[in-house]
């Protein structure tokens, strides 16, 4: 196994940064954009049309974004944790704590 | 998508009219800056944290496995939707706050028109107050017989106390001369309070035109933001643009310009006069060559066009639309356009780039199916088979191939061998053979597929089929996927694999023959592919050739067996595991001779099967020289004399196009000798005319007491070729054993003792033999063998 060359401060802070992207983009696209579509906001009923498609077009996309974002921080995190003072760590231990494993597979 | 309401619709609507309230505009700049900020600080969260999750993306690069593997993946999607929900906000917001300026703008420019009209309105108002009373006074001291404006007279009292002072604001009659009671005093009072109210309509005219001034702008903002927020809405379309590294920002004028492509397809085929059909195909033309590497383009074209559209927009099919366009070539053989080409290919490959699976396999079907299904009209022109071919890049991903291939193999079981339609669609279907090619994986699947019973039709179409004028490639492209299929399974550790690509083997052997291998000008690319496909295969070829050989000694001779694999084929008796072997097709000696003769034709393309054959003869030296053989000698003895057997089958068989080619002079002069003692005239004999072939009959060298004599000359040059191979293969193998035992401290006696059974004691010996037989079987064959 390879040896995992990233240190526990890398993974923490990569952590923190990636559930901030998803809060972020989960407050953005419920609730600001969705704001800004409200008709006294836009000031125009097709603007308004506009973003409402918009947040609606991509809601799929970004709901699972979201989702995702936040299981790879919480991986990261977890695993900032658990090598934490770890002699040896690897990248399949890595993969493993990011969703990588599945039943079966060899480690 | 909805459509931007109309300028002044909507709420807008509720502006007022020129004649009534104006009201101020609405909408909130303030909210809109807010959205913009939370959207450009989500793009940049997301910025970062995708950098971040790419550092730990790449040190997991070091590792391979199944988890490892995954978690990449994992992290490559959330990067890229990352990249392009970022993108899409970073737009949105810069899309936002340049409306919120525009907004607030319209909104202070409208709150101010309204209050100039609001004070334009109270002047107005006192005005026309004030130019009431002077008509009152006017019409007074008229009646009171006053003097005459003008004339100094007086009249009835004027009340000025209506009026004033700032109201009156400089008007000529506050400081005329003239007297109140004065009739001219009165006149000049009226004149001035229409003067003002004059002003003051205009003022009012003036701030309402403002008001709508501001209103306008207002509603092409909200127009100019609605559509680029409406572009940003394709989410295909600002994937493929941020996947290129461009501006999402120029995402509005790209799908703009797919739209009135995609509007283009329709017009070109019908409607209008010929002359205008031209000229829309000649503007589509244009247009999808400009945007050849553009992917918003693409993303937003194939969204809404569709493979049979296109075709028959560009290829001008259908009565009163035979026009090729001058960008797509004419006449008998119009041919694609080389830049419209690489447009089309570059097109697909980016809109790929963010489609799903599922929906590049469905795409690859529809650019063959569409053309395959009219593939038989005569009213299809070829060009279109050209266009289906030119979408179908090698370089796509797997799984447009796959689709593409579906839908190749549908219409193969259909018709094509019928209608003539295969020599049509030849060029996509050498578009989908470089795309299996490609895809190792995939053409293994394809054409070495894991049910037996669909592996026999799949070979008969791609290898026993050729369209009526060759392949277009020269059949590059079919032998390339066939040597791809053949590596993966030859080189996998999976005996199923192996036996697989084991068993296309063996029906590709007889169907290359009459398929591939006869297509006119095969290219030396294609013989060379096909050879190396045998490569894995060499170590049985000797025994197969002299178990079907009736001159191999008392030994039975075997039926030419069928199609499937040798599970009992062994490198030589005795060895064991010792060499291994990978699983063996069996092969029928007679069609392997005709697949080594058709792809020894040039120098070229023998050149490849020469280096199979050293390639091997320098594996079995490495073999024979292990020390697995160094105790026990007799494996190993075997094992060289296996390869001797081998190399000359290989060698033999290369020479066959020679002997054949001799045969049918032979036989052609046999013919025209009898024939044109009869006075038969220009007749055709084999590949040559009658005409030609009596030239060469005449020939002194040819002389017509010797039919032979084409034949005798062959056989004498592949015998000193034979003589060469023989001595050579032999001397080399037997002096590398002899020097491996010399090496090991063995005496040149007991070396020679030892190797005694592969002393190459010239024509006769044992290890000539063993090359010869072979050699001789697959060269030149006798005539009732076959």
């Amino acid at each position: 196994m390879t040896q995992l060359d990233l240190e526990t401060t890398t993974l923490a802070t990569t952590g923190a940064d990636v559930r901030g992207a998803a809060a972020a983009l989960a407050d953005v696209s419920s609730g600001a954009l969705v704001d800004a579509a409200a008709p006294g906001a836009s000031g125009d009923e097709g603007l308004s049309a506009a973003l409402q498609d918009l947040v609606a077009a991509w809601r799929a996309t970004d709901e699972a974004l979201v989702g995702e974002l936040g299981s790879l921080a919480a991986g990261l995190s977890r695993a900032a944790e658990v090598f934490e003072g770890a002699e040896r760590t690897t990248t399949h231990d890595l993969a493993a704590l990011l969703g990588g494993s599945r039943p079966g597979d060899d480690a | 998508m909805t459509p931007a309401g109309p300028p002044g619709g909507g709420l807008g609507g509720r502006h007022a009219p020129s004649t009534g309230e104006l009201c101020p505009l609405p909408g909130s700049p303030p909210v809109l800056v807010d959205a913009a900020d939370a959207a450009a600080r989500a793009a940049v969260c997301l910025a970062d944290g995708r950098t971040r999750l790419l550092r730990v993306r790449a040190a997991l690069d070091g590792q391979r496995s199944a988890a490892v593997d995954r978690a990449r993946e994992r992290i490559t999607a959330s990067s890229d939707d990352a990249r392009a929900s970022g993108g899409m906000l970073e737009a949105a917001a810069a899309t936002l706050r340049r409306h919120a300026v525009a907004l607030g703008d319209a909104q202070a420019a409208a709150r101010r028109a309204i209050a100039d009209r609001a004070d334009a309105l109270g002047r107005e108002s006192r005005w026309q107050a004030e130019a009431d009373e002077a008509r009152r006074s006017t019409w007074n001291i008229a009646a009171a017989g006053g003097a005459a404006p003008g004339t100094g007279g007086t009249g009835a009292a004027v009340s000025v106390t209506a009026v004033s002072g700032t109201a009156v604001s400089g008007a000529a009659w506050w400081s005329a001369p003239a007297l109140p009671g004065d009739p001219a005093h009165a006149h000049l009072r009226l004149a001035a309070a229409e003067r003002e109210l004059a002003s003051a309509r205009a003022d009012v005219a003036a701030a309402e035109a403002r008001w709508h001034a501001a209103r306008d702008t207002k509603d092409e903002s909200s127009r100019q933001a609605s559509a680029a927020l409406s572009s940003l809405s394709d989410v295909r379309a600002v994937r493929a643009i941020t996947a290129a590294g461009a501006d999402p920002a120029g995402l509005q004028a790209s799908g703009a310009a797919a739209r009135s492509a995609v509007a283009l397809l329709p017009r070109a085929v019908s409607g209008g006069a010929p002359s205008a059909r031209r000229a829309v195909r000649e503007d589509l033309c244009r247009v999808l060559t400009a945007h050849g590497d553009d992917p918003a383009f693409w993303a937003v074209f194939w969204d809404a066009a569709s493979p049979a559209r296109l075709y028959e927009a560009l290829a001008a099919r259908g009565p009163g639309a035979a026009t090729v366009p001058a960008t797509l070539g004419g006449g008998l053989g119009p041919e694609l356009d080389g830049e419209l080409a690489r447009a089309l290919g570059g097109g697909v490959s980016l809109w790929a780039q963010t489609a799903s699976p599922e929906e590049q396999r469905d795409l690859g079907r529809r650019v063959v199916g569409d053309v395959a299904a009219v593939a038989a009209s005569p009213l299809t022109p070829a060009v279109e088979a050209e266009i289906a071919a030119a979408l179908l890049p090698a370089s796509l991903p797997a799984a447009v191939h796959a689709g593409a291939d579906d839908a190749l193999d549908a219409w193969w079981g259909d018709r094509a061998l019928l209608d003539g339609s295969f020599t049509v669609l030849a060029p996509v279907v050498v578009a989908v053979a470089a795309g299996l090619a490609a895809h190792p994986r995939l053409a293994f699947d394809r054409l070495a597929p894991a049910d037996a019973g669909r592996l026999a039709p799949a070979v008969s179409r791609w290898f026993g089929s050729v369209p009526r004028t060759g392949w277009p490639d020269g059949g590059r492209a079919v032998a390339r996927a066939f040597a791809t299929a053949v590596d993966v399974g030859a080189t996998s550790s999976d005996r199923g694999d192996q036996a697989r690509a084991a068993l296309l083997v063996s029906h590709a052997t007889r169907a290359l023959p009459v398929g591939l291998l006869r297509t006119p000008g095969l290219a030396d690319d294609a013989a060379r592919s096909v050879a190396l496909a045998y490569e894995p295969y060499v170590p049985v070829i000797g025994d197969v050739v002299q178990a079907q050989s009736p001159t191999s000694g008392d030994a039975v001779v075997e039926p030419v067996p069928a199609p499937g694999i040798d599970l009992a084929a062994e490198v030589a008796p005795d060895l064991g595991d010792r060499v291994p072997l990978v699983v063996q097709p069996e092969l029928d000696a007679f069609a392997l001779r005709d697949v080594i003769g058709a792809t020894s034709r040039t120098p070229a393309a023998a050149a490849a099967w020469l280096g199979v054959t050293d390639r091997y003869a320098e594996t079995v030296v490495e073999q024979a020289t292990s020390e697995d053989f160094d105790v026990d000698t007799g494996p190993r003895i075997s094992l060289v004399q296996g390869a001797l057997s081998d190399l000359g089958a290989l060698t033999g068989g290369m020479q066959a196009e020679a002997i054949d080619t001799a045969r049918a002079r032979v036989a052609t002069r046999e013919t025209v000798l009898s024939l044109a003692g009869a006075g038969v005239g220009y007749l055709r004999f084999g590949s040559m005319a009658a005409n030609e072939a009596v030239g060469l009959a005449s020939r002194p060298a040819m002389s017509l007491f010797d039919p032979e004599a084409p034949l005798d000359d062959a056989r004498e040059r592949v015998w000193a070729t034979e003589n060469e191979l023989t001595e050579r293969y032999t001397t080399d193998l037997y002096d590398a054993v002899v020097q491996h035992d010399l090496d090991l401290g063995l005496s040149p006696e007991e070396a020679a003792e030892r190797s005694s059974g592969l002393k190459p004691d010239g024509n006769g010996s044992a290890p000539a033999t063993l090359f010869d037989a072979p050699f001789d079987h697959l060269s030149d064959p006798a005539e009732d063998d076959r």
